[in-house]
Order: structure tokens, then C-alpha cells, then sequence
């Protein structure tokens, strides 16, 4: 009886439930921004490397994101341009490496979440609400594997993190969008 | 107005430019030493219009920027404590008065890129260490050393050398892809444009172009900083400097015996103008065309 009882125990233990873990795919994960040109058209970017970890507990309701990306992989599609982004007038990619995304609450909606979280960029660290509409999980059919994905959105300006250059010519509202898939651990 | 004082000529040139000459009309008439208070003037105008006064969070740029601001200073101080020690020693004094200062310079600059500096080991870093410390070592002597001139066909040099390297910083910064270094190098162009413009007027017996050592020092600091700089931070070829760092010697030599005092200044600004023209050619071959 007693060893029964202990066998249902440990059968129920993953329901109980630990967080899934998962680590960010850096090849089908993009931080993309759209920003306004002195006021002919809206420039398109990304940063096409990033990495960083991700935890999911849904029946608690609880989870985090820890998103960390190249700040040197900044790519508008004209590479002088992106020298330029990447200068002490914008990034300052060389002195700040990296621009990262550390969740500070995640809760969970219908279907998505809304995730705010720490976003530090340029030395300035700022909190930011991510919106995500839809949670997406599911078994990869190539690799077998568990892998969840999302878009999150937010809209934040520059000059809160010390990007003032250009301003007003170049827009101050940015709007970012985090294409994300991550693999279970 | 708005429009107008977002327009990169009127922040890096005009602005500056103005500024400067209104702080300069008010030391003529107090004192021709502290006339590099323009320079720091046209400077902080620059930085006011482009973006903004904020120096936190402390990055590289705003520790130039501080520099630029406080390490004139250490000059009139150098000198004040010097004129204190005996006679004997003046060969002292002036080595003393030129040495502090530049070492200072050496140990921001090597502040300012500290962020690079600590994630490297020493032996990669230590050329990229050795070259920016050996410019803005060379640029701060340079001038310490062109402001004891005192012979008035010599003095163009000095607002020649001074207007050229700043030329030439902001040039090659523009074509490194920095557009901000390089409006910081024009206003300070700017500003030492508006001091010549002063002794022009005038008409002082020293000369046309004739700055003081705190003038001069108020210039080199932020062109040795911005220029060492932007090869760590910038897209700057580190070739460039060997150029640019000519530019005083450029503007000594030859001995200038023309009559005409702005001829003088012209012919100074020529010759200093040639390594300048090099800076630019190579900046522009390696980093490839301005494109913002």
C-alpha cells in the first residue's frame, strides 16, 4: 500500500509542476524596430543575434524571459548606415556589447501574456511592458523537440535610454518587436 | 527656430562660432589668458544642441566631454603653483607645466576607453593602449610647446594648428562614422576661429593668431580625445592619427617671413592643412564614403 501510494507520488510530481525550461533559438529569434526617417518613410532593423533563456509555468501562472542581444549585429540592410548605428552617436555597440531583457512579472492572458520586465540598453536600464498575443507550443517536426514561440510588442522611445542623437529628425518612438522560438530544455 | 537648431551646420559651426565670439569680446577686455574659455564655450553650445548637458550615465562621450571641460584647467594651475618656485628652477617649471597637464590627458583617454580596455587581456590590448596614449601625449606637447612661442611670424601657426587638427578631427571622425565626434571637433574649430577673429581686430603686437597656452591646451584636449577615441569607438583607421598628429609641426614649418599678418596666418594653415588632406584620403580609402 505504502508503495503504492509513493509511486502515484512520484507519477504525480511533473503535474505538480516545475517551470519548462528553455533556451532561446538564436536562429529563429529577432529583435526587429521600425523608426521614423525624418519623416519620409519608417526605416526597418534588426539585431540578428541574440540569445538568452526562457521559463514557462502555466498552470501557476508563473515565468520568465532573459533575452540578451548583440548589440553589434544591428543590420538595417546599408552597412554604412549600420556603422553609423553602431557609433557612439546611437549604440556605441563597442563600449555596450550587449542589450538585454531581464522579466521582472509575466502574466499570463487568453492565449498570451504580458511581460515586463527590465530592459537596459546603452548603460540606461528602463522598464518596458513586452505584449504578447499568442503562446505557441508544440513538438518541432524536425527535431522532435518541444519548442515554444511568440512575438512580443512594445513601443518605447530612444532618448529614454540616451539615444538622442538626430533628434527630432530621426523619430524618438521606436517600435520593437521580439520574434522569439525556444527549445526545451 | 526649431528646425534651425536642429540643423547640423548651425550646432557643429554657427552655433559655436557665435558663442565663442561673445565670451571671447568679454575676456579681451578682461584678460587675453582665459580667451579658451570660448573654446570650452562653442564646445558646451555644440553639446547642448546635439545631445543635451545629461553626463549620466557616464559613457565614453560624456567622459570626453568632461575632460574637454575640466582638464584645460590643470594649465593656469600648473603655471600658478610653478611662478611659486624659485627662479633656478624655471627649466623645471616649464617641463612640470607641460608634463602634468599631459599625463592628465593620457590617464582620461585611457579612462575613456577602460570599458574595452577591461574585457581585453593586456596583450591584446596593449597596442590599441600604447597608440591612443602616444596621440594624445603628442597632441597636448605639441601645443603646450607651440603656445611658448612668442615671435609674431610665429604666432599664425598657432590658430593655424589649432583650426587645422580640428578640421581634420572632424573630417575623418565624419568619414569614421561619427557624425557626433565630429561636430564636437568642428565647434571646437569654430570656436578657435572666433579667438583669431579677436586678434585680428585686435591688431595685437603678438600677432595674428596668437593664443595662450590655456586657449591652446582648451583645444588639444578634445581633439587628442575625440581623435583616439574614435578609433576605439569609431570606425577611425589608427593610420589616420600618424597624420593627423603632424599637423602642428605642418603649421611650424617653415619659418614664415611674410609681412601681412593674415597672409601669415593663411600660408600656416596651408601647410598644416597637408596632412590634414592626407588624414581624410586614408580615413576615406579604409572606412569607405560618408553615408547617414
Amino acid at each position: 500500500m505504502k508503495n503504492t501510494l509513493l509511486l502515484v507520488a512520484v507519477l504525480l510530481l511533473p503535474a505538480t509542476g516545475m517551470a519548462d525550461s528553455y533556451t532561446i533559438d538564436p536562429a529563429h529569434t529577432f529583435p526587429n524596430f521600425t523608426i521614423n526617417h525624418l519623416g519620409f518613410s519608417t526605416l526597418h532593423g534588426r539585431f540578428g543575434k541574440t540569445s538568452g533563456t526562457l521559463e514557462m509555468d502555466k498552470a501557476k501562472g508563473t515565468g520568465s524571459v532573459n533575452i540578451v542581444i548583440d548589440t553589434a549585429s544591428i543590420d538595417t540592410g546599408f552597412s554604412k548606415r549600420d556603422d553609423h548605428l553602431r557609433s557612439p552617436d546611437f549604440f556605441n555597440a563597442v563600449e555596450f556589447p550587449e542589450i538585454t531583457f531581464k522579466s521582472t512579472k509575466v502574466t499570463f492572458k487568453e492565449n498570451g501574456a504580458t511581460v515586463v520586465g527590465d530592459l537596459n540598453m546603452k548603460g540606461v536600464t528602463k522598464s518596458v511592458s513586452l505584449n504578447v498575443d499568442s503562446i505557441n507550443c508544440g513538438v518541432h517536426p524536425f527535431s522532435k523537440k518541444d519548442v515554444c514561440g511568440f512575438n512580443a510588442t512594445t513601443q518605447l522611445k530612444r532618448s529614454d535610454f540616451g539615444i538622442k542623437y538626430a533628434l527630432p529628425a530621426v523619430g524618438d518612438e521606436v517600435d520593437l518587436t521580439i520574434e522569439l522560438e525556444a527549445v526545451k530544455n | 527656430m526649431q528646425a534651425l537648431l536642429t540643423n547640423p551646420a548651425i550646432q557643429a559651426a554657427l552655433a559655436p562660432f557665435v558663442v565663442a565670439l561673445l565670451i571671447a569680446l568679454v575676456f579681451q577686455r578682461i584678460s587675453r589668458y582665459w580667451l579658451g574659455l570660448a573654446i570650452i564655450g562653442g564646445l558646451l553650445t555644440t553639446l547642448m544642441l546635439t545631445t543635451g548637458l545629461s553626463l549620466l550615465p557616464l559613457s565614453s562621450t560624456r567622459k570626453i566631454i568632461l575632460g574637454s571641460l575640466c582638464l584645460p584647467f590643470t594649465v593656469p594651475l600648473m603655471e600658478g603653483l610653478m611662478a611659486r618656485v624659485p627662479a633656478t628652477a624655471k627649466r623645471w617649471q616649464t617641463i612640470i607645466t607641460i608634463l602634468v597637464p599631459t599625463a592628465l590627458v593620457v590617464v582620461a583617454e585611457n579612462w575613456i576607453i577602460w570599458p574595452v580596455l577591461r574585457r581585453q587581456e593586456i596583450a591584446e590590448s596593449w597596442p590599441m593602449l600604447l597608440g591612443v596614449s602616444l596621440y594624445v601625449c603628442a597632441i597636448s606637447v605639441a601645443f603646450l610647446l607651440l603656445a611658448r612661442v612668442r615671435l609674431p611670424e610665429k604666432s599664425a601657426t598657432q590658430g593655424a594648428s589649432a583650426v587645422m587638427l580640428a578640421l581634420g578631427t572632424g573630417a575623418t571622425c565624419l568619414i569614421a562614422a561619427s557624425a557626433l565626434y565630429a561636430q564636437l571637433a568642428f565647434a571646437v574649430s569654430a570656436a578657435v576661429g572666433s579667438l583669431i577673429l579677436i586678434t585680428f581686430f585686435a591688431r595685437s603686437s603678438e600677432g595674428l593668431g596668437q593664443m595662450s597656452s590655456f586657449s591652446l591646451f582648451a583645444a588639444a584636449v578634445p581633439l587628442a580625445l575625440l581623435g583616439a577615441s574614435a578609433t576605439v569607438y569609431a570606425q577611425l583607421p589608427a593610420w589616420v592619427l600618424l597624420c593627423l598628429v603632424t599637423v602642428p609641426l605642418f603649421g611650424w614649418w617653415p619659418s614664415i617671413n611674410i609681412a601681412r599678418p593674415w597672409l601669415r596666418l593663411m600660408f600656416a594653415s596651408f601647410m598644416a592643412l597637408l596632412p590634414v588632406i592626407l588624414a581624410a584620403w586614408i580615413a576615406w580609402k579604409i572606412a569607405g564614403p560618408v553615408s547617414f
